[in-house]
């Protein structure tokens, strides 16, 4: 890994240094390992790499990728270690990208950092791995006072296990994303008192394991089909009023919680101004750009990964996916030619929220790709709307309605775990898919 | 702050010549005025930790030319006066104001017909002349995405707009550098006058901190009314009128180009779209009657309200679009319908009332900074400072510099510059930095907040947070366990960890 160097062009710029940007450039430098001369730079804004696993000291990481249970920050190392081992990896932390400018031969990445001041650089390929940011209070309109005590859940995971500070000794927790079940059983376990966890669900809306690990092993009390209805406090916060979601005109069903401390984990945004601001198509459905199954964009040569692209429930998942966008980038780098092909979109049916990919490449016409595998693996990250009991996921032609895949059945469905599947598509099908596939839970 | 404020408060007893009470726009304003005389020892005591933090900041940054003020009123005057020096006080503070006009848009042909020239009347019968009812059409081409519904409106072209807290902490600088002594975390408990002493006024305030002064001026907003009573002055109270906001994301900051209210409502201006000099959308306010002073919660009901009556003029706007709400009292006087300001009644006492300051304060605020002078120069020979610097910088913006080679220039000048720290607003450690280096000696993290905009953003300083606490600590050498949002009690972080346990 180089810190210094910079380049007239270089192959692959990773904007954003969390797992996926990792990935992405690692793999990025990997299949350029012929070609020595190919380039890989890596901007991070913060003075470490590895993003926000570094904040998150619990372990869970690493298990499908690694088969071991890894803390956030072992799980980085992995990456980190292996960066630092590759020569034609140029890696800058402290450094914010300011713009990311498409240009129809070399695209730029304008950025600013105190060692390279505010720079202009060109890239054949961009992968985009900026992550994502937390919902806050403003976003859920939460009527009260605005006094000191109210933080998202990440913000006070920060606090708390990067800066050693504690944010309060009183806690209500407002959703039960993965975050904030972490942060009730951290702060617990540093001698807070976790009054409540609180959604306005029916069911957690994190994975199942933290429910059990996290909350119902601590005691935690969780309060389903519940909000919090009001913020009390002038200087701190002094409670929070809480209300069932199914009764709320009714004052009866209000009550205080005494507590100083207010923390949200109430959902995740795709950190998307710079992809915005580039022109690039987005899904209204993930808040991240519509891609491709090689994670490429609207724009030829910007790829995005990770949970810029859609917020994912477990890490490894991110690493894979984004290993591919950063191959990808380096191929498309190496590229004189762009090759053509055409695309398959994936539309979303019954019960599912969202897919990702929204695009299937596929060669132009069979004349042309008579060496190219006869088969296709495609796979697909998606979210079902509520919980489901006893489904399975069935992939159609839209075109023929025939099926192309048909998944085991499953126990149970629920929207806090990301479901993937994986198939393959023969020539046949894919000559007879015009359109789009079907992709429902039933 | 809680540590200054012990020791200073075992000093012996301070002597000025004029103390302030409040440094709200209209405390700040008077300050200012008063700092361009010579041997005029002026303090300002503030119950908060910093300027502005009440109603000053909580508005909608609207600057009125006086078109909505009722005609043979104080306020208007005052605004009046304010209006003639806008444009050259913006300069000599370095601040934005933008003369970017104000509608009243009309949704209906009753609207359109009666309502329109009804306001038109009484904007001449105020004395502004500039006033111009405009059809769909005209409209359209200052505002594109007004409602289709949208009949026309009356135009105010003099109406401007400027961040009102930016305005208040400009003032209050200056006023500092130009020898005004402020206070913070002084609220005042008690005024003891005395004919006979050598200084007519002992002023008390919580912590035991004295002060001694020879003219007492009360610009407290919200709270004149009490301090008016401490002098024996109370024929009249103050009751907060609550108004709750919306504020918009950055991203759609240019799909409204000025400041756009319906139709008025009986006894207030109605709700109104804004883009602010910060580039984002403001909706609101509500207007509700209030007794608690301390009421600054949004609720349920009145964010609704606004929304709605701001979803009329734009059909468009979204509720995901938005990043924060906030509530702002207007210090108004149910009785006496127009600010109260002059020398006490008994005819004795050297205590001057700027009180009743309703919606138009900042508006207004210049002009009261000026009369207020004037009465003083009444009782005492006014001399102008020779010294006095009119001049005052603000904190150069990374963000704001347009040009490539601007913000180049700031990262030679400062390698500060390079540094973002507050990633939605594009805030740099420089500009915290110089935020620390306030005339006022503030900083907590609501005071960075009104000088940077650094958590003001979309993630509401969720990112930027522990990164200023960090730079407040490395910077002032303070405990992070004491630095606080907004002054003592407002702590942060509650412990280190492990000291729970």
């Amino acid at each position: 890994m180089n810190t210094n160097n910079t380049c007239d062009v270089y192959d692959v710029i990773v904007v954003g240094a969390g797992p996926a940007g990792l990935s992405a450039a690692i793999a990025a430098a990997n299949s350029a390992a012929e070609d020595s001369k190919s380039k890989v730079l890596l901007i991070e804004r913060d003075k470490t790499f590895g993003g926000i696993l570094n904040q998150c000291i619990h372990n869970g990481f690493g298990l499908h990728l690694f088969k071991k249970d890894l803390t956030g920050p072992e799980y980085a190392e992995h990456f980190i270690k292996e960066l630092k081992e590759k020569k034609n990896i140029t890696s800058w932390c402290n450094t914010f990208v300011l713009e990311v400018l498409p240009k129809k031969d070399l695209h730029e990445v304008v950025c600013v950092s105190r060692e390279h001041g505010l720079c202009t650089l060109k890239a054949k390929a961009i992968v985009l791995a900026m992550g994502c940011r937390e919902r806050t209070r403003g976003h859920l309109a939460l009527p009260g006072t605005r006094p000191a005590g109210i933080f998202t859940a990440g913000t006070a995971q920060r606090l708390t296990n990067i800066e050693g500070l504690m944010p309060g000794r009183r806690v209500v927790i407002l959703g039960s994303g993965d975050i904030g079940m972490i942060m009730a059983r951290r702060l617990t376990l540093e001698g807070a008192k976790v009054e409540a966890v609180v959604d306005r669900l029916p069911y957690v809306s994190g994975l199942t394991r933290n429910r059990v690990q996290c909350v119902d092993d601590f005691n935690i009390p969780l309060y389903l089909n519940h909000t919090v209805t009001f913020i009390k406090g002038n200087k701190r916060v002094e409670a929070v009023e809480i209300a069932d979601v199914n009764d709320l005109q009714n004052s009866n069903s209000r009550r205080l919680i005494e507590c100083d401390t207010l923390l949200l984990s109430v959902g995740l945004i795709p950190e998307n101004e710079l992809t915005e601001a580039a022109g690039i198509a987005m899904d209204a459905k993930t808040a991240g750009a519509l891609v491709d199954d090689n994670f490429q964009t609207s724009i030829p040569g910007i790829f995005a990964c990770g949970n810029v692209l859609h917020v994912s429930d477990l890490v490894d998942y991110v690493s894979s996916d984004a290993a591919i966008a950063g191959c990808a980038a380096a191929h498309f780098a190496a590229l004189t030619v762009v090759n053509k092909h055409n695309s398959i979109k994936v539309t979303t049916g019954e019960n599912v929220t969202y897919s990702v990919p929204q695009m299937i490449n596929i060669p132009a016409t069979s004349a042309t790709s008579a060496t190219s595998a006869t088969t296709k693996e495609v796979t697909l990250s998606y979210r079902v709307k509520t919980p489901l009991k006893d489904v399975r996921t069935v992939i159609t032609n839209q075109k023929d309605g025939k099926i192309i895949f048909e998944g085991a059945r499953k126990k149970i469905m629920r929207p806090g775990e990301m479901e993937r599947v994986k198939f393959n598509l023969n020539k046949d099908q894919m000559e007879k898919i015009e359109h789009s596939l079907l992709l429902e839970v039933k | 702050m809680k540590l200054e404020s012990k020791k200073e408060s075992k000093k012996e007893n301070k002597v000025f010549k004029v103390v302030i009470v409040g440094a709200g726009v209209v405390g700040s304003a008077i300050a200012r005025e008063l700092s361009m005389y010579k041997n005029l020892e002026v303090s300002v005591l503030e119950a908060e930790d910093d300027v502005c933090c009440g109603t000053s900041k909580a508005n909608n940054s609207h600057i009125v030319c006086g078109a909505d003020v009722n005609a043979n009123t104080i306020e208007l005057e005052m605004v009046k006066r304010s209006n003639r020096r806008w444009e050259q006080l913006a300069k000599e503070l370095d601040i934005e104001f933008v003369r970017c006009g104000s509608f009243n848009v009309a949704l209906s042909d009753d609207e359109f017909n009666n309502v329109l020239p009804a306001i038109k009347k009484s904007a001449e019968e105020s004395g502004v002349m500039s006033t111009r009812i405009i059809d769909r059409r005209e409209l359209l081409e200052y505002e594109p995405n007004v409602s289709p519904e949208a009949r026309g409106a009356l135009y105010i072209p003099d109406d401007g707009s400027m961040l009102s807290y930016y305005l208040v902490l400009a003032l209050a600088e200056n006023a500092a550098q130009n020898g005004v002594k402020f206070y913070f975390e002084k609220r005042v408990t008690d005024i003891k006058y005395d004919l006979l002493a050598k200084h007519k006024y002992n002023i008390k305030c919580e912590d035991n901190f004295v002060i001694d002064a020879d003219f007492v001026i009360n610009s407290a907003g919200l709270y004149s009314d009490k301090i008016s009573k401490l002098a024996g002055w109370n024929n009249f109270d103050i009751h907060p009128r609550k108004g709750e906001f919306w504020v918009l994301d950055k991203k759609y900051g240019n799909k409204v180009n000025s400041i756009v209210y319906g139709c008025p409502q009986p006894d207030y201006r109605g709700t109104t779209v804004v883009r602010t000099r910060d580039g984002n959308l403001m909706v609101g306010p509500t207007a509700r009657d209030l007794v608690d002073k301390e009421d600054k919660s949004t609720s349920e009901w009145g964010l609704e309200k606004a929304w709605e009556a701001g979803k009329k003029i734009f059909p468009w706007l979204e509720k995901s679009m938005t990043i924060h709400q906030y509530v702002g009292l207007r210090a108004r006087c149910a009785t006496i319908k127009d600010y109260i300001i002059g020398w006490h009644p008994d005819g004795e006492q050297p205590f001057i009332n700027a009180a009743g300051i309703r919606s138009t304060g900042i508006s207004g605020s210049i002009g009261i900074g000026e009369y207020v002078t004037e009465l003083l120069a009444q009782r005492i020979s006014l001399e102008m400072n020779a010294d006095f610097n009119p001049y005052r910088k603000g904190i150069k913006s990374f963000a704001k510099a347009e040009s490539k080679e601007e913000k180049e220039k700031l990262i030679a000048e400062n390698a500060d510059y390079a540094k973002i720290v507050c990633r939605c607003q594009k805030v740099t450690e420089a500009e915290i930095k110089a935020a620390l280096d306030n005339p006022l000696g503030v900083h907590s993290l609501d005071a960075i907040k009104r000088r940077t905009k650094a958590q003001m953003g979309r993630c509401q300083g969720g990112f930027c947070t522990s990164r200023i606490i960090s730079i407040i600590e490395e910077k002032k050498g303070i405990d992070p366990l004491t630095i606080t949002k907004r002054g003592s009690g407002s702590e942060v972080v509650v412990a280190r960890t492990k000291e729970v346990l």
